[in-house]
């Protein structure tokens, strides 16, 4: 008798490899499918399509009150505003003309925030993906801070945050006027079964004199799940579905807590003592949080090569596939080092006879001499094209920076996020085996 | 374990943009790098020279959109593209980074366009836009030169049960008299759920 497939779902053969294998001889093969192990294949109940609607600032409103369609403006101080361009003033976009700028202006109060939110409707068990870009284009003298965040109100009547991004900038000339840096996480966890509703906010706070300017653009909110957790009608939909929770720890090397080879926790500096090439942390220029890494070349007497990594080893799921993000900012060239400044970013496995495989690999030169330095971060995101061999449960992510030069090279590097795409693994957990029959 | 993929209904796993880190060159004409044609072009090219090229995001090459000088002012334009063979049904996500170098100038400021498509021919010809994201620069002090910034989109919709073919296409405009120069590089499209839902009737499905 074969399974009853509820509406939401479409039958789908099943895995030959869900049922026992008998290899009845040498040369034949033969596969018993039990149609009761026939998963089904859902509907994407998940939202294929943006959620968020006027991302990109480009509609006003008719609203006096509010600045954008479909925006709202809250918990506002006076001398802080939320505009479009200001008049007399050329656009600063990251996609098509507008944006929305969170200006300071003077006042005797010293203290400005200001909020800009949009409630959107999810599908509660889905998982979502939270991205943006934002350019600091002016400040002044204090330490301004922009916060993106999608959170839904709990039981309590407390905001509970799915996601949040925190950026705080220096003033420090590496973080103004640097152009837009986009900014991506995906949530954990999926909404819970009981919320359908989340609320995407953005905090802008400093305090100033007036004349912080930063702007905001490409806010997207989109579900990554095909599949609900919370199914409904006995759909086996997100059981046997990777996870996508993020699986490096202290992947924007906020912790500083390291042991003696390396600042960090779970990170592990190779070598770790006496090269020439070293990594610390930094406060001053983060990407996102307190803290980015950042990899030093000592200054030399003579040109020589200076390099040194950084590693963490992860746990993995067999069978599922993996996509590498991280930002990265080329700070410092260095006196000397012409083309040689190197940073790799890799993910790879090592089978028993220690030979690598790599799975990712993200090559990063900066060979120009003048275009290429201090021009503030840039977000790399790479996917695996084959997933986790089914013999494999953990790999290594690993960050390689060399030069050749007789200078001091800086490169930082900050979230850095290792996630699984929710797809089914390419494996089979519930594979017994072949029976050998003499 | 064993590798248990179900093959039928799949989307690809893979990436599908061949070349687009723009790593290798291609000698071939209007092919300025390996499976990307160069067309339309009009006081504007593609630009590989290595000399050129060398502001890469990844690997050690970029693809560099330049504007030709010119004494009155004009319209320039050139546009990149590449075919790309897809599953029916399947949902794309486009990504690429690009780093407006130099901003040009005429009477009025150049204002350069990057537009980033991916488009499908329908029966009677059209070019049907699945994604578009428009790139403009207006800010002569705040535009050029800051380094590259990645993008991202996704089609709202699957492509149609009918087409198996997109093209991946990008659009450089400007109207100037000292030309732009604009870099485009890590150019990937990638299926972003696993399953089609055009093979719900297809047999085996």
């Amino acid at each position: 008798m074969g399974r009853k497939f509820p509406g939401d779902c479409c039958p789908r053969p099943p895995c030959v490899c869900s049922s026992p294998v008998n290899n009845r001889n040498d040369n034949q093969v033969k596969i018993e499918i039990d149609s009761l192990n026939c998963c089904c294949n859902p509907k994407c109940p998940c939202e294929s399509g943006e959620l968020v609607r006027n991302g990109s600032f480009e509609m006003i409103s008719a609203n006096a009150t509010q600045p954008f369609v479909d925006w709202r403006v809250l918990n506002a101080l006076s001398n802080t505003i939320v505009s479009r361009v200001p008049i007399n003033v050329a656009p600063v976009a990251y996609e098509g003309v507008h944006s929305a700028w969170f200006i300071t202006e003077p006042s005797e109060l010293e203290q400005h925030f200001i909020s800009l939110q949009q409630n959107v409707t999810v599908t509660p068990g889905c998982i979502y993906r939270f991205s943006f870009a934002e350019n600091l284009l002016t400040a002044s003298d204090f330490t301004p801070s922009l916060t993106g965040r999608v959170f839904y109100p709990d039981g309590a009547g407390s905001q509970f945050d799915l996601i949040s991004i925190f950026i705080e900038k220096d003033i420090n000339i590496s973080n103004i006027d640097r152009g837009y840096t986009f900014h991506q996480k995906t949530a954990d966890i999926p909404v819970p079964c009981d919320v359908s509703r989340v609320t995407v906010q953005f905090d802008f706070s400093v305090r100033d004199d007036g004349g912080t300017i930063w702007l905001l653009d490409g806010v997207s909110l989109r579900a990554v799940s095909c599949a609900s957790s919370c199914s409904q009608h006995d759909c086996a939909v997100a059981r046997d579905i990777c996870q996508p929770g993020n699986l490096v720890r202290n992947g924007g090397f906020e912790d500083i807590s390291g042991s003696v080879d390396s600042p960090f926790l779970y990170w592990r500096q190779i070598p770790e003592t006496g090269g020439q090439a070293f990594i610390e942390s930094r406060s001053d220029t983060p990407y996102e949080g307190a803290f980015a890494a950042i990899f030093i070349s000592s200054a030399t007497a003579l040109a020589e090569l200076k390099s040194v990594s950084l590693r963490q080893i992860v746990p993995v799921t067999p069978g599922c596939r993996l996509e590498l993000s991280f930002a990265e900012n080329f700070l410092e060239r260095g006196e000397s080092s012409g083309t040689t400044p190197r940073l790799i970013a890799r993910v790879y496995w090592v089978n028993d006879s220690g030979t690598e495989f790599d799975l990712i690999y993200v090559p990063i030169a900066k060979v120009d001499g003048e275009n290429d330095e201090d021009k503030g971060y840039s977000f790399h995101k790479r996917t695996a094209d084959i997933p986790v061999p089914c013999n494999v449960s953990s790999v290594y992510i690993e960050f390689e920076f060399s030069v050749t030069n007789t200078g001091n090279t800086q490169w930082l590097l900050d979230s850095v996020q290792l996630r699984s795409l929710p797809w089914e693994s390419a494996c089979c957990q519930e594979f017994k085996g072949v029976a050998k029959h003499d | 374990m064993i590798d248990c993929r179900c093959s039928i209904c799949s989307c690809e796993t893979g990436e599908l943009i061949k070349n687009g880190g723009f790593e290798v060159r291609s000698s071939e004409p209007n092919f300025p790098f390996q499976y990307w044609e160069e067309v339309f072009f009009d006081f504007a090219r593609v630009a590989n020279e290595p000399a050129l090229t060398n502001i890469a995001y990844e690997g050690l090459s970029a693809a560099r959109f330049n504007s030709l000088t010119t004494v009155a002012e004009e319209d320039k334009s050139v546009t990149l593209q590449q075919t790309v063979t897809v599953t029916p049904g399947c949902i794309y996500k486009l990504s690429f980074a690009e780093n407006l170098l130099t901003k040009g100038n005429g009477a009025a400021a150049a204002i350069p366009i990057l537009t980033a498509r991916v488009i499908y021919i329908d029966n009677f010809g059209n070019a049907v836009d699945l994604i578009i994201v428009p790139i403009i620069k207006l800010s002569a002090n705040n535009d050029p030169d800051r380094g590259y910034i990645f993008h991202e989109a996704t089609t709202n919709v699957p492509v149609p049960c009918n087409v198996s073919r997109l093209i991946v296409r990008f659009d450089y405009f400007e109207n100037s008299t000292t030309g732009s120069s604009w870099l485009l590089d890590g150019v990937s499209l990638r299926a972003v759920f696993p399953t089609s839902p055009c093979c719900t009737n297809a047999k085996g499905c």
